[in-house]
């Protein structure tokens, strides 16, 4: 027996129990078993500062590896780049790659990231992505995102499949949130999941002012008295989100440490991203994406329609790690895009669809200050057909050390069915 | 997959710009024998693809298939075996013949029964246009309610995999998908989607009210067709009546109900997300 059967047989005391109880913080007034489910919910979701939290960040439109993480150390990319290239790094010069390691650079617009890469909390691995030779945006992005590359009938998402994969009891409604009005492809799955374009806008929102606590209160009273199961649990899972994103008051946020999140979509949804794990609601794993990357002409070198997409993204990753201070020690983001883009730039100054491309690794216990991967190298005849960089690390192989290693998930092969993802072979991005 | 794509090879489409009519090319053809499902294929020709679709025709896994998807469809997500095994019958020994499946489904006890009343919820789809349609809103710009379609999960046309928009609810149902059903409710019965008319107050035959159970009742028989749980209607009367909801003009001091709240909240019900 619930202490919900014994408090709800009015007509809407439920919502005024729990939301009672939540802004007393009375929980230590009724012994956990008596709890409803709710309330547990929303006691497991407060005080876990050991939960790991994992955000992926997707480039839509294949971003441009070769100059975001520039091999400079190889004489062929710039033969093959001669007007976009992104010359060697000199010291002074703002547009000049930044040295990471004597062989990689960082794109100058990446700036932000160089701190990070040398407090060895930012990776990065080269020559990575998806196996399939596919060239078009729609089955690459497909595959990256149901995990199954060639695989079209694939249902659902690598990303849903790990949050399967590890159940819990009791999971908060925003155990697995995308940043957007739609829930991408990586999302989608039987675990469930919340789309959210603005926080501030996940509310019942009536036409008439003053209207929405009673309109909220009708919807809630309906849903909660359903004898339909399903709606029933979704509707109180839905109104329980409002409640603690209330409780957030996402209207009043700023960020801390004096982190300057840029104005753009994906700076805002970083900013929101931040907001939510600081806002302990028990979200697990966040999906955000951006896009613009798929520049067949005119992409600009050190400046232009890249760097700017580029600025926008170092800017947002810093502000995200600045940010998050110590609670980054909880979290690990990482990027990715559907494939890279030709070695050779193409006659309008631009790239065209590529193959291995280069992802990021930022976190606490990301073993960064290193480019990962074995680089298969850019002279003609190492070229993947003859044209783009060759790949050497699969993209699952890259997450799946990050789940098993940051996340605790034993079972990858639910993950990424049909791959053989052996511990052996992970490059060594999380500290054991 | 390779192998049937060869048998179908030479199946083409004349002149697909103007006339668009099938056609057989001999010199695109792949005659060499083929292998499908264990049979060799060599019929010669475009009789090599009939070959297949006469070999899929009469797979039992196909009856079965089909079955599962039309009971699916018009029964319930978990459709009872013993009825897919029915129509499974039927399929075979009427060589795949629908409109006798569809009789054998229709006429069946489980069809009629009370597990499958109104046992499917409502795609994004059917949501958008059966609210819009019960509130006899007049649409001149169909786009906003293509992306509120899109909101509630099902962005037309785009879905990924090519099996196509599931048919089952667990797919529809979740946290976010539920709030933006509720939101559109409300938002077309307020008049706030843009290019999409609604006059709710002639649809209730009220032109204001001041009696929230009047306007519910009636909101109830029209929308619902009076099927609610007793207390829907006692429930929302209760959270109308707050003194804060009843709108005050400064001409009319009695205080009246938004009838499209009204409409907002009984459109956004449980009993309306199922068909």
């Amino acid at each position: 027996m619930s202490m919900s059967d014994h408090c709800c047989e009015g007509s809407r005391p439920l919502k005024f129990s729990r939301r009672y109880f939540l802004k007393q913080s009375g929980i230590a007034m009724v012994g956990l078993s008596a709890m409803p489910a709710f309330l547990q919910r929303a006691v497991a979701s407060t005080p876990m500062p050991n939960k790991k939290q994992f955000v992926v960040l997707f480039q839509r439109g294949a971003a441009d590896g070769l100059n975001i993480v520039v091999p400079f150390g190889e004489p062929n990319y710039y033969r093959m780049r001669p007007s976009i290239a992104i010359p060697q790094p000199s010291r002074g010069s703002a547009e000049a790659a930044i040295d990471l390691d004597g062989f990689f650079g960082l794109h100058p617009s990446l700036a932000p990231l160089e701190p990070l890469f040398h407090k060895n909390e930012l990776a990065i691995v080269h020559a990575t992505g998806s196996p399939d030779p596919t060239r078009s945006h729609f089955d690459a992005q497909d595959f990256m995102e149901s995990g199954t590359p060639g695989i079209k009938a694939t249902e659902d998402g690598w990303l849903n499949r790990t949050v399967r994969t590890v159940p819990e009891d009791n999971a908060s409604p925003f155990r697995a949130v995308a940043m957007g009005s739609n829930l991408p492809r990586m999302l989608q799955g039987s675990a469930s999941a919340i789309a959210l374009p603005d926080l501030k806008q996940f509310k019942v929102m009536p036409q008439g002012a003053g209207m929405g606590a009673a309109v909220e209160g009708g919807f809630e009273a309906m849903y909660a008295q359903t004898v339909d199961h399903a709606l029933k649990g979704t509707g109180t899972e839905t109104f329980e989100a409002i409640d603690l994103l209330r409780k957030v008051d996402p209207s009043k946020y700023a960020p801390e440490n004096g982190a300057q999140y840029p104005t753009s979509r994906l700076g805002q949804s970083l900013q929101q991203i931040g907001q939510l794990l600081k806002a302990n609601v028990g979200v697990e794993v966040l999906f955000v994406d951006c896009g613009g990357w798929d520049n067949h002409v005119n992409e600009g070198g050190a400046q232009g329609q890249l760097s700017n997409l580029l600025k926008d993204l170092g800017q947002g990753l810093a502000a995200f790690h600045q940010d998050m201070g110590d609670r980054m020690q909880n979290v690990v983001v990482v990027t990715m895009s559907e494939f890279g883009r030709t070695a050779k730039e193409n006659g309008n100054r631009g790239t065209d669809h590529g193959h291995a491309n280069c992802m990021f690794v930022m976190g606490g216990d990301v073993k960064g200050g290193h480019v990962y991967g074995r680089w298969p190298g850019l002279n003609d005849h190492q070229l993947n057909d003859g044209r783009d960089l060759a790949l050497t690390t699969d993209f699952r192989s890259v997450l799946g050390e990050l789940l098993t290693r940051h996340i605790g998930v034993g079972d990858l092969k639910t993950v990424f069915p049909g791959f053989e993802n052996n511990p052996q072979k992970f490059l060594g991005l999380v500290r054991a | 997959m390779t192998e049937v794509a060869r048998c179908f090879t030479g199946w083409t489409i004349d002149k697909p710009r103007e006339i668009a009519q099938f056609k057989f090319d001999e010199r695109l053809h792949d005659p060499d024998p083929k292998l499908v499902l264990g049979k060799k294929i060599h019929a010669d020709g475009m009789k090599d693809g009939e070959e297949v679709i006469e070999l899929l025709a009469h797979n039992p896994n196909t009856a079965k298939f089909i079955s599962t998807k039309l009971a699916r469809r018009f029964v319930s997500d978990a459709p009872p075996a013993a009825l897919v095994a029915r129509m499974q019958q039927t399929f075979e020994s009427s060589d795949g013949d629908i409109r006798a499946v569809m009789k054998t489904m229709i006429y069946s006890p489980e069809f009629w029964s009370r597990d499958a009343y109104r046992a499917k919820i409502k795609t994004p789809f059917e949501l958008v246009i059966s609210a819009a349609r019960a509130l006899a809103t007049d649409v001149d710009t169909p786009m906003p309610l293509v992306q509120w379609t899109g909101r509630i999960g099902e962005p037309l046309y785009q879905c990924q995999p090519p099996t196509g928009y599931s048919d089952k609810a667990d797919a529809w149902v979740n946290t976010g998908a539920l709030l933006n059903r509720l939101n559109y409710s409300l938002a077309l019965a307020g008049n706030k989607v843009r290019g999409s008319r609604t006059d709710v107050p002639a649809l209730l035959g009220m032109d204001s009210s001041t009696d929230a159970k009047a306007a519910l009742d009636r909101g109830v028989q029209l929308f619902l067709g009076g099927e609610t749980g007793p207390s829907t209607v006692a429930t929302l009367q209760k959270e109308l009546e707050n003194p804060q909801v009843l709108q005050a003009k400064l001409d009319d001091p009695v205080r009246q109900i938004d009838l499209g709240v009204v409409a907002g909240l009984v459109l956004g019900a449980p009993e309306f997300q199922r068909r």
